[in-house]
């Protein structure tokens, strides 16, 4: 052992030796400045405290909304169809006189999110019955619980921990939507909340 | 050693502060003196924003001229009236006191013009119609094609708070809201079915399953929709939500209906012609009936609405631009008729007197006619106001005799320059006429704050 470290020395002065031709000094390496922050103007928030830039959030286009219907109802994709005069009130470029979407939720689209949810939701109720058992829409679970936080999923895409807060207030809604006389109105009720709530329309 | 200042006028203006004391001073323009905040604020003016869609030719309408002595070779301006079909070619320039009009203009209307005040020389710098048309309404230039600001509607109901039902409605009419109270943005609808549908329920929901939606909705977004409210898009969703159920329980459908069946609405059809629009019901005539009645039943405080449609005649002008622009004055003069019989809150007032009505276009046509006998976009322009707190049957500004581009006007007489001196134009006496100008005249009218245009109002206009 003691001899294989003396050979493993000799080597070593060896390569050294062989190395030690005299060479140019390798060059400095490049000096990074590492300065605070660039010169900002006076005022200027400090970079690191500034958040991340993404886009805002927006509401669904009236195309969004439609195909959005379709999903939540498992109908074939097109059969929401709004009006072609509708959809401008709504938002839609005519490309005519509008070639962006008006993209605001503005009173009169709210106005009538109301009314389509209502239309919606009491079609899906109405159909209920006929829906086979794993395609139910309002009550393809056991308890109203399930149902709810399902309903929750299918609008929002919010489900666990996240969806808790939502399916209390929406449970409680059901509730007070149960004494209607409206087939599954607890459930209407629940749909129609959703249908109207920023968590469906905005993304 | 001194040094030669400048000479400045007595009465100090933003441009001539700044050119004798140096740019350094545009960062104190806030020390400048702001005329309108001393003035009392009418916070029960109502306005009316007319807009004539497409781009309008003065020369038809706000901006004459006489064929006998304005050709094309020599003042590079053809009147093309005797090109017009029958009836407006025989009317040539027409004269209501002392404004003169062109031969689109209606007998209907010279009988309310005295009623009215034109704006010459107004310059656009723009052949856009999307530029025009958002810097007439927001008094600010847009950064290419996207607004920038607010419209004057809404800056004004910011400014005078909310005392009706749909405070600011847009009957076909773009309309934007940047940062201010939720009641200034627009109730915007393109047609009188629109309105409808905005103030009827379509849908009955059983009132069980109702009371309980508006609960939860009253609760406020959950987690997520605290997270969407990043731009404020959740709040002013929700507040949406408040003003359509609002709109609702205010029950003011019967006020749009044209089919009731009553004395009133029977004259109102008359009034405003309701039958030329042939069951449009986006026509100017039923856009005008509409703005008229919001203004009238305190429906809203300020009203824009499109009263002339597919001006921009490019070709077909001798077909299409005078009858087009005609019914466009119709409808306004109906209008204007509507206000002025309709009494104020104020006895010995009509509606007219505490309504202020602005009448634009996003930018006039070529005062030459272009290889196919049409016009094409001009950077000069023209505006009508009429109404509360503005002088009536005067004109102010003017545009070249020859070429008809806009000339500096003098604020303060309203007398269009060819040649102002070196000293007016330091002075900042007279200036050339943009929107901003316009809309700060608008605004001061009702003694309100136009500081945020960063333009003077064009007081020869101002009454009192």
């Amino acid at each position: 052992m003691r001899s294989l470290a003396s050979t493993l020395a000799v080597l070593l002065v060896a390569c050294s030796k062989q190395s030690a031709a005299p060479v140019e000094p390798p060059p400095l390496p490049l000096l990074v400045r590492a300065t605070a922050s660039p010169s900002m103007p006076d005022g200027h928030p400090a970079l690191h405290a500034l958040a991340i830039g993404s886009r805002g959030p927006r509401r669904m286009s009236v195309d969004q909304l439609e195909r959005s219907l379709d999903q939540l109802a498992d109908l074939p994709p097109g059969t929401v169809k709004l009006p072609a005069d509708l959809a401008v009130t709504l938002g839609r470029p005519d490309y005519q006189r509008v070639t962006e979407e008006q993209l605001e939720p503005t009173p009169l689209f709210m106005k009538f999110m109301l009314d389509l949810g209502a239309i919606y939701c009491s079609n899906l109720a109405a159909f209920e019955p006929q829906r086979p058992a794993e395609q139910k829409f309002f009550t393809r679970f056991a308890t109203v619980g399930e149902n709810v936080r399902y309903l929750v999923l299918r609008f929002t895409g919010i489900e666990g921990s996240g969806a808790d807060a939502y399916a209390t207030r929406l449970e409680a809604a059901y509730e007070q939507g149960s004494q209607a006389a409206a087939p599954l109105g607890g459930y209407q009720t629940v749909c129609v909340s959703l249908f109207t709530a920023p968590e469906f329309l905005l993304y | 050693m001194t040094f030669p200042l400048p000479v400045i006028d007595a009465r100090p203006s933003r441009r001539g502060l700044f050119q004798a004391l140096g740019a350094g001073l545009l960062l104190a323009d806030f020390l400048l003196p702001r005329a309108a905040l001393a003035a009392t604020r009418d916070v029960k003016r109502k306005f009316v924003f007319a807009y004539f869609d497409g781009g309008w030719d003065q020369l038809l309408g706000l901006d004459p001229r006489d064929p006998a002595s304005n050709t094309a070779a020599a003042q590079l301006i053809d009147p093309g009236y005797d090109q017009l079909g029958y009836g407006y070619s025989s009317r040539g320039v027409q004269t209501a006191g002392s404004l003169k009009l062109g031969p689109a203009v209606p007998p209907s209307f010279l009988q309310v013009a005295g009623e009215c005040s034109i704006i010459n020389g107004i310059t656009m710098d723009t052949a856009a119609h999307e530029v025009g048309r958002r810097y007439f309404l927001t008094g600010r230039f847009p950064r290419g094609l996207e607004a920038v600001g607010s419209s004057t509607a809404g800056e004004i109901l910011a400014q005078i708070g909310e005392s009706s039902p749909i405070a600011h409605l847009s009957a076909g009419v773009e309309s934007y809201a940047d940062h201010l109270p939720s009641y200034a943005g627009a109730l915007r609808v393109n047609s009188l079915g629109d309105l409808a549908t905005a103030l009827t329920p379509i849908a009955a929901l059983d009132p069980k399953i109702k009371a309980a939606v508006e609960q939860f909705q009253d609760q406020g977004p959950g987690c997520e929709g605290v997270r969407l409210d990043r731009d404020g898009l959740t709040s002013r969703l929700l507040e949406s939500v408040r003003r359509s159920r609002s709109y609702l329980t205010s029950q003011l459908s019967s006020v749009f209906d044209l089919g009731r069946n009553d004395a009133e609405m029977a004259a109102l059809r008359t009034l405003y012609d309701v039958g030329a629009a042939q069951g449009d019901p986006s026509a100017p005539e039923v856009m005008a009936f509409a703005a008229g009645q919001a203004i009238k039943k305190n429906v809203s405080q300020c009203v824009s609405f499109q009263a002339a449609t597919q001006l921009d005649t490019h070709a077909n002008w001798a077909q299409d631009q005078a009858p087009r622009q005609e019914r466009g004055w119709k409808v306004l003069g109906a209008l204007i008729r509507d206000l002025k019989r309709t009494p104020g809150s104020v006895a010995g007032k009509s509606m007219l007197d505490e309504t202020t009505i602005l009448a634009f276009s996003e930018f006039a046509r070529t005062p030459l006619f272009n290889t196919i006998r049409g016009r094409d976009h001009f950077l000069g322009n023209s505006a009508l106001v009429a109404g509360a707190g503005l002088k009536r049957g005067i004109r102010v500004g003017g545009s070249a005799a020859v070429g008809q581009m806009p000339l500096e006007t003098e604020l303060v007489t309203g007398v269009a320059y060819e040649n102002p001196s070196q000293m007016m134009r330091e002075s900042g006496a007279v200036q050339m006429l943009t929107p901003k100008h316009v809309l700060a005249t608008v605004l001061a009218s009702a003694g309100l704050d136009y500081a945020y245009l960063r333009a003077d109002p064009i007081t020869a206009l101002l009454a009192g």
